[in-house]
């Protein structure tokens, strides 16, 4: 390409010019460009975004970036959470029994309910003759957000988010886990104290 | 006009679970990540697949990122791994088979995805700048090659002496800025 030539002082390279020589960067500088710095700055500038003639980047569609922006969040959440004991806000066994029924005839079967601020767990427990069946469900969280730690155990729900496992004895600490959060559950008393 | 954060900035307060700034380095560069992802030649589906997997990976590595200056770096090279990824898988599922009709769908060469990632660079530095600058430097960088001054001076409603004088502060005062964002000054000029 043919060299551009500049003598005079007040001589500026065109557009033109300045982009033909920001583009070839094997290019011997012409004197001008090293003389003049309104020049130089502009030459500089076109060398480091090579941009003419392009449209500017568009956006991506509102619902990819509101997906991504939603990977944020949880952790809010769950990072407030890193110490807390959950509350126990319902336990059947503590209800009174309807009317006619007999003091344990509701004992093989429990339902409890956990509360860490915006996150819920419940669990329903069914005595059978070789011990106990558990299903947890969270609210709060999403599907496989979050595993259980029950003892040495750690339960993974299954694809419709529900917790399951059994043992021959009633659970001892339950964990609820997710990233680096937990959630301890309160240790509960699995045996009813005999009425007076 | 807000405050602009660095990207290193951003990030420390993303370690701190603070959503806001999570949603704004998602604004900051979904661009350039739908660039990559869409100019890649996967389909818009995969393409979709791609922009979130980017997201997903840097939100599951944040703890793990060492220089989060290099930020829209590790977007750049993150996304274009996943359209390898992906495109791989598509092609595995076609049984191999080339359609040599369509157009190549490797993905970009690494010199067009500098130019992505500088291109947003300068972008993000348009936003920061006065809106009368940014209509200025907007024609400087975008306009057509063979716009000479005298055009882009017209089409501004500008002298054509005037304008030089002005777009000189106008670049002065970019050039502030893209260094502040830091980056310019690690990008080797001449």
């Amino acid at each position: 390409m043919r060299p551009v030539k500049k003598h005079m002082k007040d001589m500026h390279f065109t557009r033109k010019e300045l982009l033909e020589m920001a583009r070839d960067k094997n290019r011997k500088l012409p004197r001008h460009l090293k003389d003049c710095p309104e020049c130089r700055q502009e030459w500089e500038l076109l060398q480091a975004f090579p941009v003419a003639g392009q449209l500017p980047l568009p956006d991506a569609p509102s619902g990819w970036i509101e997906k991504a922006v939603a990977l944020g969040k949880k952790d809010r959440l769950l990072g407030k959470l890193k110490t807390l004991i959950a509350e126990l806000t319902f336990d059947s066994w503590k209800i009174p029994q309807p009317v006619g029924v007999r003091g344990d005839a509701l004992q093989d079967q429990r339902r409890l309910r956990f509360q860490a601020d915006k996150i819920g767990v419940d669990i329903r427990a069914e005595h059978a003759d070789e011990g106990w069946v558990f299903v947890g469900q969270l609210s709060g969280v999403e599907i496989g957000e979050a595993v259980l730690k029950v003892g040495k155990r750690t339960v993974q729900p299954d694809p419709h988010g529900f917790y399951q496992w059994s043992s021959k004895t009633p659970p001892g600490e339950i964990f609820l886990q997710a990233g680096e959060a937990s959630i301890k559950l309160p240790k509960i008393k699995w045996t009813k104290s005999k009425p007076r | 006009m807000a405050v602009h954060k660095s990207d290193i900035e951003l990030w420390e307060e993303i370690l701190q679970n603070r959503p806001e700034s999570w949603k704004e380095l998602v604004s900051r560069y979904q661009r350039l990540v739908y660039a990559v992802a869409t100019r890649s030649g996967l389909s818009l589906a995969d393409a979709a697949d791609c922009f979130q997997q980017t997201w997903v990976l840097l939100y599951q590595n944040r703890r793990k990122l060492k220089d989060p200056s290099r930020i829209s770096a590790w977007l750049v090279t993150t996304a274009k791994r996943e359209a390898m990824r992906l495109s791989r898988l598509v092609e595995k599922d076609s049984g191999g088979e080339v359609d040599f009709e369509e157009p190549d769908p490797s993905p970009l060469p690494d010199v067009a995805l500098e130019r992505l990632e500088c291109q947003i660079h300068l972008e993000l530095a348009l936003k920061q700048i006065d809106s009368r600058c940014r209509r200025i430097l907007e024609e400087f960088f975008f306009a057509a090659e063979e716009e000479s001054y005298e055009d882009i001076a017209r089409k501004l409603g500008f002298a054509t002496n005037s304008l030089g004088p002005i777009r000189r502060r106008c670049l002065e005062k970019l050039k502030e800025i893209l260094i502040s964002n830091g980056y310019l000054g690690e990008r080797k000029t001449d």
